[in-house]
């Protein structure tokens, strides 16, 4: 919808589940308030259908007779029970690119598995990766793999899009969430087909990377906590010298750090011991200041350090308002005027679409139902009193 | 399929390390001709990262390059010389598509930004990938995905509660943005075809970032909440976490969101004593007693191996219990992945089963 797309949204009459998860507005939960569906529903309009009926299932026909996409992310084989499978809505339209989301695929041995988020986010095996050794592996706190199975699924229906522009045909598109995720492992798929090595959690360190020994990712200061990290190669002489020039100016330099040239200092030869004895006057640099002003003092000194940011850190970051990212959208009905965050892209020739309000329940129902489809006043007062629509 | 989507279409990619290479990565898989830049005086940084083969670091023997960098060609070109920029210019002439990834002003320092190269090539689509996107007072910090874990927002969401958050060894964004990159590209690859222009996309990171946590950003605008990490836990199901099983650091997640489920669990159990408490009979009091709930479970998961193969078929009867509950163990990095047809650029060091990951099927 963001790229220009006229995007229905068919939702169960009463509502899409999606609509019970919170957070909410004012933090009451109300199917019209809730922040996760208007942040993932904006800029598409919306009706109420009830697939389980012949007359609701006639209707999404008619609508995937003229769509050009069709993205569904039931269980695999329930939209092929219903009579509205890819083979069959293939028929009847040729063009259709017809995207399917689930947690493991339309095949294999887990096609009929139930799939979590934190299933999905375990079976991909980034959880293993991720926390303190010996403790029990963390998932991201707020659910992301089908944020990254939708962000799959919209490359790879533009890419079937593509080829329907260059062929005429339409596609069925098949997104598993876990295959998905499974990009995020980093390096750990390498490192085990390569050396039969298994990246394994070691806390907040970098690991395996260049070296077997734990470089130290996160640091605490006065307020918060700080990311960085000392780096090896080309790119780690500014950022190591300027860590460095800054120690010495607040008499906390060592020997040990000042004497290091950075043009040839290589990670892979270091010993823990060493990268300890590096690390401690740093962590002590950090504890005296607070997030905000070692980040100022990053940014002026061209120091790969930024801040362990919270919601409102990121909403009232500098950088964010200085390229006007964020988008002030309307809901009357609340009414409340709600900040978005604005185009994930920025895009010279066809800038992404601001977000417009999501969808109410039905909203557009007689618009779609009357005027495009041409369903006539009576059809549609059986269809709602029959609880289809 | 033997004809590719993109076939015939020419991308140059200036890109380093992940989330600029990863963008076009995509479309070389489709079939685009993708030609990497690369000079011998700054490897690309994936080429000096861990895994070796046999462990010994070497260019062309790095496990993690050849992984994400499948399908593209390379050359070397040190593109501070001028006959190197003088090379660039006739393979830009060539190209679709421009992709980069360095940090705003050093496609300027060589001449190569947007402006110039819509001189040698009106409808040339470029994206640049930055950590903060090519404007901005924030725009010239130099930094790596990992930075963006932490400025992002995702480093404050990993950890037990009121507790030291977890930083995430991989950087989270490099492998998801490359795909909302992918999205516009072929948008933009369309758009040209339709209308003969081309454009420039500046692709921050940190701003495509925030829209895989767009709820809590929505939640602090309009409540002036801040969302915390709250471990594995959910607040609208119980069971919800990970647990312990036997053999060295092994673990399953089991998630229960719904009463048919929680039965299912109590019947894979063997109804053991403590599931007839009144403490966990209902959603609400397993929520209220999550802690005794969890440790409960874990003694149980303790005494079975995390294997989904037991779940369904050793110990337990059935795969009505699969269909309603989920049980399943967590994953060391074994590969699950699907190997892709096309022919992968020889890097002869290297095994040649190293294979592209690859998400979807068509």
């Amino acid at each position: 919808a963001d790229l220009g797309a006229d995007v229905v949204k068919v939702e169960k009459p009463g509502g899409d589940p999606d609509r019970q998860i919170g957070p909410f507005y004012q933090q009451t939960p109300n199917r019209e308030r809730s922040l996760f569906w208007f942040a993932y529903n904006a800029n598409k309009r919306g009706i109420t259908l009830n697939l389980d009926s012949g007359d609701g299932r006639r209707i999404l026909t008619m609508l995937a007779r003229e769509a050009d996409f069709l993205i569904e992310s039931f269980q695999p084989g329930y939209m092929d029970g219903l009579g509205l499978g890819y083979e069959t809505l293939n028929e009847i339209n040729s063009h259709l690119i017809y995207t399917s989301i689930s947690p493991f695929g339309q095949t294999g041995p887990y096609r009929d598995f139930k799939g979590s988020d934190l299933v999905v986010m375990a079976m991909s095996g980034l959880m293993y990766m991720t926390g303190h050794p010996g403790e029990a592996p963390l998932r991201i706190s707020f659910p992301q793999s089908f944020l990254l199975a939708a962000a799959h699924a919209a490359a790879a229906s533009m890419i079937a899009y593509f080829h329907r522009e260059t062929t005429g045909r339409g596609q069925h598109v098949d997104v598993s969430a876990q295959e998905c995720v499974l990009w995020e492992t980093s390096n750990a798929i390498p490192s085990w087909k390569l050396n039969r090595t298994i990246l394994k959690r070691v806390g907040s360190y970098m690991s395996g990377r260049w070296a077997d020994i734990k470089q130290k990712l996160l640091w605490k200061c006065r307020d918060g906590y700080v990311v960085f990290y000392i780096i090896s190669g080309g790119f780690g002489v500014k950022t190591n010298g300027g860590i460095v020039e800054w120690l010495q100016e607040e008499g906390l330099a060592t020997g040990l750090l000042t004497d290091v040239d950075w043009t040839t200092f290589d990670m892979s030869r270091q010993t823990q011991e060493v990268q300890d004895e590096m690390e401690a006057p740093i962590a002590e640099l950090f504890l005296r200041h607070t997030k905000a002003e070692l980040y100022n003092e990053a940014l002026k000194r061209k120091i790969m350090l930024c801040p362990v940011s919270t919601a409102r850190d990121i909403c009232e970051n500098t950088q964010l308002h200085a390229r006007n990212f964020w988008a002030e959208v309307d809901h009357p009905e609340i009414p409340a005027r709600i900040s978005y965050p604005g185009p994930f892209a920025r895009l010279s020739e066809t800038p992404l679409a601001t977000a417009g309000r999501a969808p109410l329940p039905g909203e557009h129902n007689l618009e779609i139902y009357e005027k495009e489809l041409a369903l006539s006043k009576r059809d549609l007062e059986l269809l709602h009193q029959s609880g289809i629509i | 399929m033997d004809k590719k989507v993109f076939d015939g279409i020419n991308i140059v990619d200036f890109g380093w390390a992940l989330a600029g290479p990863l963008s076009v990565k995509y479309l070389a898989d489709y079939g685009a001709t993708v030609v990497c830049i690369e000079s011998f005086q700054r490897p690309d940084l994936l080429r000096i990262s861990a895994p070796f083969k046999d462990g010994k670091a070497n260019v062309d023997r790095a496990g993690f390059f050849s992984y994400f960098a499948a399908n593209k060609y390379s050359i070397s070109l040190d593109l501070n010389k001028n006959s190197a920029k003088k090379i660039a210019k006739k393979l830009v002439a060539w190209a679709d598509i421009v992709a980069d990834s360095h940090r705003p002003g050093v496609l300027e320092k060589w001449g190569m930004d947007y402006g110039e190269l819509s001189k040698i090539k009106p409808e040339i689509i470029m994206i640049r990938s930055s950590n903060q996107g090519l404007t901005g007072p924030a725009a010239l910090q130099p930094g790596l995905g990992n930075h963006i874990n932490g400025l992002g927002g995702i480093v404050n969401l990993i950890g037990l509660p009121d507790q030291e958050p977890i930083s995430p060894m991989v950087a989270y964004t490099d492998y998801c943005v490359p795909h909302f990159a992918a999205s516009v590209l072929v948008g933009a690859l369309d758009y040209r075809r339709k209308t003969g222009k081309g454009q420039l996309i500046d692709l921050s990171q940190f701003e495509a970032g925030l829209h895989l946590i767009a709820p809590l950003l929505l939640d602090y605008s309009a409540n002036g909440v801040e969302a915390k990490a709250n471990g594995n836990a959910c607040e609208h199901a119980a069971p919800h976490g990970v647990f312990r099983c036997k053999g060295e650091d092994r673990w399953c997640a089991i998630t229960v969101f719904e009463e048919n489920e929680w039965q299912a669990m109590c019947k894979v159990m063997g109804y053991p004593e403590w599931t007839r408490e009144s403490d966990f009979s209902t959603l609400s009091e397993r929520k209220k007693n999550e802690a005794r709930l969890n440790q409960l479970i874990e003694e149980w998961t303790s005494l079975y191996s995390a294997a989904i193969r037991n779940w369904r078929e050793g110990d337990f009867s059935g795969t009505e219990i699969i269909e309603s509950w989920d049980c399943f163990p967590i994953w060391a990095s074994r590969p699950d992945c699907r190997r892709h047809p096309r022919n992968f650029i020889e890097m002869p060091l290297l095994w040649a089963s190293i294979a592209s990951i690859f998400a979807l099927k068509f």
